[in-house]
């Protein structure tokens, strides 16, 4: 799939991938509820009613431990991309793209609670930038987008998904790990 | 009664950054004075976090090496030629190396080879101003002159400042 | 892979693509996480990212030099970080730093570790599971600090403000903790002075004054060192500053370091001589070297009988019996090394001066080890002189002694009152047991004016708040579990006690047990072992996100301030401190918020440096401001008394000792010294109290006998009562910290983990041969309750064991075992556990094969499963709890243990 066809999936992960899934995530959960089941039958029922309370704190406390306290799948990408000495640096890239990007895009960084100001290599920031940047009318945004995807997401967002597949407790976060790696993956026809 | 204005501070690096000519020496190198070097790291440690090196791979390791049949250890620290680069965006703003800039005790010192009467430009002369040489070690930076150096440390040093099984850093227990 | 496999089909392109145009429908939106500038950015900017694939590294033409103060140890010093992009990318020293001098060591760059670390705090959370179970969720700050008020008004509304119990680390708001601790008005502001180094505070300021807590070693101008068991290469509070001054000094102009350790430490390896001593007999060494220079007549005659409260013939007499021939006996060095050294350091004074931090100190005989040493430097009169032991003026300025000049700076006002002290009649004094109210009765009107309750001012130790308040933090736990303090908040802050102190065991089952403590928030940057036995976690900000006020004992004798500012902005929803605390107050209310009306953490610090004679803007470029016409703060002793001292001042004709009446109060405020009105020292006498009456009066006052070491009013030798009758197989369990970490806390920061990530058992070549072991054996190690006046003293039971494999090191002292800290975490994250990601508390990681391990797991060399030696062995359950008498050090390095290879089975 090219990045134009990917860009509002993207945002729509960010969006999961951000914070705890509320009443407004589980919305958005919905639109995507045959794929998801696809990847995870039990989601079949549930995604078809209310998220309930007890779902919800349930789904907190999976988040938390996924992506908030060690030993869960961490959502930076300086945990999954190696430094090196001698080839390019992909961290300071991500640095500088997302600080320059968003100058470059004409975007300032928001710090919005309850996620603050997220690490700068948060997956959900790297998410939401490539996808506004793609989605955006303007081709050197595109542009932008399309190296942005290259470099920032290319190096790790599989390796990412497919710990998330297997690492969580709950149908719905395996499910989306498993959706983020056939994204990339998904043959042509 | 003492003189207050016997400490003079160094320029801090904010006042050198633009106004300096870039550093572009000839034969750019280090010289390594083991006399005051403490074994602290503050070197490796400041190269490794600004040029973003990963775990296990060092342009600049300290070593801690036994003495034999002593009861301490002398500090060596090594570098790699493959691994380092002379940190050229200090030199781009006329500051010496990170590493250098580090160390607390100015047992690191850059300097040019080249230019003639410089504290690098003498070292050669020295009597006790050395290479470091080991048969077994390889990846030493060519363009480093230790004083004071142990004559067994070269024997001691197996891959230098690569990680290595065999190493003999007890203190460390690398492995 | 799942169980759903057989029945999951991949996903189609044509699903994606579906759902991929249905939510490009709904995503009208736009970002998530940035939005659109007021103003648009230039087509040269979009190009320059274009153009910018492969990046360089720090870019100091785009970076911003920032100066701030490192927080990587206690000494703090003025560092620069480069700013850019939103991230700090290197640190180095700041020149203007006058103790440092733009000098860093290896943990300065570590607070880079610290602020980027992945798995590092960023949310507040409350715990979902059962305490200690490792389950949260994260909730707001509104959420978090509206159940913390809702928890502690009662408390004060109710009149018991004392339950809440607050307990830090590392605090270094200075002062701003203890404004939020006194304006609640608990007194239970509790530290870890204790475990630290109040053994080695205590003979300082019994000698010196209050004023002078610590020292400053002239060693840029010495010829001679002598080191009882200090380290000041690789870890020593306020060692960064001798570095490059004692390497010049020895090397340039052939100054001379001799060491006295357990161990062979960096300082060893520099120093010109170092002697392997058997522990706890520095005191022995000190005092026959008392005894020949007496005997030699190297001593300062004048300087002595000018300055010290002790006789000369009386001190003369009290070292003639310690000889260098007994200290070979107790200490292992040989009577002629012993003699040769007292004669070089008699000869070189007064450029010459001690060093002693902390391996002389936290022993049972610790405190008069150090009291031992340091009259070393009266007997050679070298206190206060070029090359001496030096002694500067109080950090923190508030015209106290030798601040004469010095701006005041103090915290904006209106300032909390403190509380009241726990007088006899009063509700919380009811509260004590009988023997506790009995005691403190019978406690002299100066404690009786200061007796806050066992936690804070324990009776049994009044030494450890005579001066001021270093406490006993380690018997903070175990006088919660026998009943002694009733809890109902308890608040750690950049605490590490789950982890680090003595029978850390013991500190987990309080802090596990909801009886015994209700409620616990933590504050802290990482989720370490403190953080897992909490009910609410609050993350702060890290050092280089924050403000602080800056002082430190000025090393190079020159009074100096600096401030910490923020270099970037905190990560997530991490605050500093000051604002939590702040915003708590605002919410607890009842008058506590009249101390916090600030909004902006700026115009709060701003007010507080009000009287610099620079403005903000100057002090905030150069971080660091000093009055470079003062002249060092050598004799101070010797200044003449201030003018406004004089003003009615009364001469004691006995004494010489001058005192002013002030607001109905009697103060010393000088003394005469040939026909001239001085300073003197800020002790009772303004001498030096060489003699000082305070510990037998303690010692009485506290039931303990004269016979104790401890209770002597001079400096005196006395064997640690377990290292009297060692058996054979017995050895001496001691610890220590590396170069490159501090505490427990920097386990987590990736170069320093990378360099040292375990702790092994460190052994003599000797040792291992009579154990039968070999570098790598597994061995058991099992220790045994201290003899002396102690913690469950004499109990026969063994405190624990430890597993922990054998490392030989030649230079060890051959009864000694030593184990690092630092290591053996099982919180902090995989960088602190050495790559094992292994439960902790109920939650599970990924195992070790899994695919979906991620980059840092992977890069972590020294994992087991990487043939490595992993991340070390938690050891503190195994060291005692061992607070010696009248002032609480824990000592350290005196544990008694017995060795035993395990056999593979």
């Amino acid at each position: 799939m090219d990045l134009a066809e990917r860009a509002p999936i993207y945002a729509w992960l960010a969006r999961l991938l951000v914070c705890e899934i509320d009443a407004e995530a589980w919305r958005q959960l919905g639109t995507a509820r045959d794929v998801l089941v696809q990847l995870e039958p039990a989601l079949a029922d549930e995604l078809a009613g209310q998220l309930t309370p007890s779902r919800c704190e349930d789904l907190a406390e999976e988040f938390a431990r996924l992506f908030l306290l060690p030993n869960g799948v961490s959502p930076f990408a300086s945990s999954w991309i190696a430094e090196n000495q001698a080839s390019e640096s992909i961290r300071d890239e991500i640095s500088m793209m997302v600080g320059q990007g968003l100058l470059a895009l004409g975007h300032q960084a928001v710090h919005r609670e309850p996620w603050g100001r997220l690490p700068q290599d948060h997956v959900a920031v790297l998410l939401d930038l490539v996808a506004s940047a793609q989605l955006s009318n303007d081709a050197t945004a595109n542009e932008i987008a399309g190296h942005l995807d290259q470099q920032l997401l290319g190096a790790w967002l599989l390796a990412f998904g497919s710990a998330l597949a297997q690492s969580s407790r709950e149908p719905l976060y395996r499910a989306l790990g498993q959706l983020t790696v056939e994204l990339h993956t998904v043959s042509p026809q | 009664m003492s003189d207050p204005t016997r400490y003079a501070p160094r320029p801090a690096p904010y006042e050198a950054v633009g106004k300096r000519a870039p550093l572009a020496p000839d034969r750019p190198g280090f010289l390594v004075d083991l006399r005051r070097c403490i074994g602290c790291h503050a070197c490796s440690v400041a190269c490794k976090t600004v040029h973003e090196v990963e775990l296990g791979s060092f342009p600049l390791r300290v070593r801690w090496l036994p003495d034999p049949g002593g009861d301490t250890y002398s500090f060596v620290p090594v570098f790699s030629e493959s691994l380092c680069t002379d940190d050229a965006e200090s030199l781009a703003v006329g500051m010496e190396p990170a590493c250098a800039r580090a160390c607390p005790t100015d047992a690191l010192v850059f300097g040019d080879f080249a230019a003639a009467g410089s504290l690098l430009g003498l070292a050669e002369l020295e009597s006790d101003i050395r290479r470091l040489a080991g048969p077994d070690a390889t990846d030493l930076k060519q363009e480093v002159v230790y004083r004071a150096l142990p004559e067994w440390v070269g024997a001691k040093l197996n891959q230098g400042a690569a990680l290595d099984p065999k190493d003999e850093d007890p203190i460390y227990e690398q492995r | 892979m799942t169980d759903n496999d057989q029945s999951r089909k991949s996903i189609l392109r044509r699903d994606f693509l579906r759902l991929s145009a249905t939510l490009a429908g709904a995503t009208a939106a736009g970002s998530l996480l940035s939005c659109a500038a007021t103003e648009p950015s230039s087509p040269a900017a979009r190009d320059q990212l274009l153009e910018q694939v492969r990046s360089t590294r720090l870019n100091y033409s785009r970076a911003r030099a920032v100066p701030t103060i490192c927080f990587g140890c206690t000494t703090h010093c003025g560092v620069i970080g480069w700013v850019e992009d939103g991230r700090v990318k290197l640190i180095e020293g700041n020149p203007l730093d006058p103790n440092s001098q733009g000098t860093i060591c290896s943990k300065a760059n570590g607070l880079i570790s610290a602020t980027e670390y992945p798995e590092r705090l960023l949310y507040p959370m409350r715990r979902v599971g059962p305490r200690g179970s490792g389950r949260w969720k994260r909730i707001s700050w509104d959420e978090a600090l509206g159940e913390i008020a809702d928890r502690l008004r009662p408390l004060r509304e109710n009149g018991t403000p004392e339950r809440f119990v607050f307990q830090y680390g590392r605090d270094k708001t200075k002062g701003f903790s203890k404004r939020f601790t006194d304006a609640f008005g608990t007194p239970n502001r509790l530290n870890r002075r204790s475990i630290c180094s109040s053994s080695r505070r205590a003979p300082l300021m019994s000698f010196y004054g209050r004023d002078f807590e610590w020292e400053s070693q002239d060693v840029e101008n010495t010829q001679y060192v002598l080191n009882f068991g200090g380290n000041p290469m690789e870890a020593y509070q306020g060692g960064m500053f001798m570095r490059k001054r004692l390497m010049d000094a020895k090397v340039d102009r052939g100054a001379k370091l001799v060491t006295f350790e357990v161990r062979p430490t960096a300082t060893a390896s520099v120093s010109d001589e170092y002697f392997a001593v058997n522990p706890a007999s520095d005191g022995a060494i000190a005092l026959a070297m008392a005894h020949v220079i007496v005997r030699e007549g190297l001593e300062d005659r004048d300087f002595w009988d000018r300055w010290s409260t002790w006789d000369f013939a009386e001190m003369s007499a009290h070292v003639a019996s310690f000889t260098p021939e007994w200290a070979e006996s107790e200490s292992g060095i040989p009577a002629a090394t012993i003699e040769r050294l007292a004669k070089e350091f008699g000869a070189a004074a007064p450029a010459c001066c001690t060093m002693s931090n902390r391996g002389s100190a936290k022993h049972y005989n610790g405190m008069q080890a150090d009291r031992a040493i340091r009259m070393l430097d009266v007997l050679v009169g070298n206190v206060g002189k070029p090359g001496g032991f030096c002694l500067s003026t109080l950090r923190g300025w508030n015209n106290r002694y030798g601040q004469d000049g010095l701006p005041v700076l103090s915290q904006p006002a209106p300032k909390p009152a403190s509380p009241s002290p726990w007088k006899p009649g009063t509700r919380q004094f009811e509260t004590l047991a009988p023997e506790i109210q009995e005691r403190v009765r019978n406690f002299p009107q100066m404690w009786q004016d200061k007796y806050f309750g066992e936690l804070a001012t324990p009776s049994e130790y009044p030494l450890s708040w005579h001066w001021y308040s270093m406490r006993v933090g380690q018997l903070v736990y175990p006088y919660i579990k026998e009943g002694r303090h009733k809890v109902d908040l308890y608040m750690s802050y950049t605490l590490g006690a789950a982890y680090g102190m003595p029978e850390a065991n013991l500190a987990r089952e309080v802090l596990a047990d909801e009886s015994l403590i209700p409620f616990h928030v933590a504050i802290d940057i990482n989720y370490g072992e403190q953080a897992s036995l909490a009910d609410i976690v609050l993350p702060d900000a890290t050092a280089l996100e924050r403000w602080d006020a800056h002082s430190n004992n000025n090393y190079g004798l020159r009074p100096y301030t600096g401030i910490r500012q923020p270099l970037v902005e905190p990560l997530g929803e991490a605050r500093p401190a000051q604002i939590i605390w702040r915003d708590l107050a605002r919410l607890i209310g009842g008058g506590m918020e009249q101390h916090f009306d600030f909004e902006d953490l700026e115009d709060y610090y701003r007010e507080w440096y009000k009287n610099l004679p620079i403005d903000w803007e100057t002090f905030k470029r150069d971080g660091i401001w000093y009055d470079d016409k003062r002249p060092l703060d050598y004799e101070l002793y010797d200044r003449a008394v201030l003018p406004e001292h004089l003003v009615g001042a009364e001469t004691d004709p006995d004494t010489g000792v001058l005192y002013q009446t002030k607001g109905g109060k009697r103060k010393a405020v000088g003394i005469m010294q040939d026909g001239r009105a001085v300073q003197g020292f800020p002790t009772p006498t303004r001498r030096i109290a060489v003699y000082d009456p305070i510990f037998p009066l303690a010692a009485d006052h506290v039931g303990l006998s004269l016979d104790d070491g401890n209770a002597s009013p001079i400096p005196t030798y006395h064997k640690v009562p377990e290292h009297k009758n060692l058996g054979v197989d017995d050895y001496i369990l001691t610890t220590f910290k590396w170069n490159v970490h501090t505490q427990g806390r920097s386990a987590y920061w990736k170069h320093a983990a990378e360099i040292v990530h375990t702790n092994h058992a460190m052994m003599a070549p000797e040792t291992a041969v009579r154990l039968g072991v070999v570098t790598g054996d597994e061995i058991d190690i099992t220790t045994y309750r201290p003899k002396g006046v102690a913690y469950r003293a004499n109990e026969s039971d063994p405190v624990g064991t430890v597993r922990n494999r054998v490392r030989i090191i030649p230079g060890m002292h051959p009864r000694v075992i030593a184990q690092a800290h630092h290591a053996g975490h099982w919180e902090h994250g995989v960088v602190a556990r050495g790559g094992d990601t292994a439960p902790s508390g109920g939650s599970s990681g990924m195992a070790a094969n899994t695919p979906g391990r991620d980059e840092l797991s992977r890069q972590i060399w020294w994992s087991k499963e990487r043939g490595g030696t992993g991340g070390g062995v938690a050891i503190n359950h195994v060291y005692p709890i061992n607070a010696a008498p009248l002032v609480g050090g824990q000592s350290w390095f005196d544990n008694v243990c017995t060795v035993s290879r395990v056999d593979a089975v």
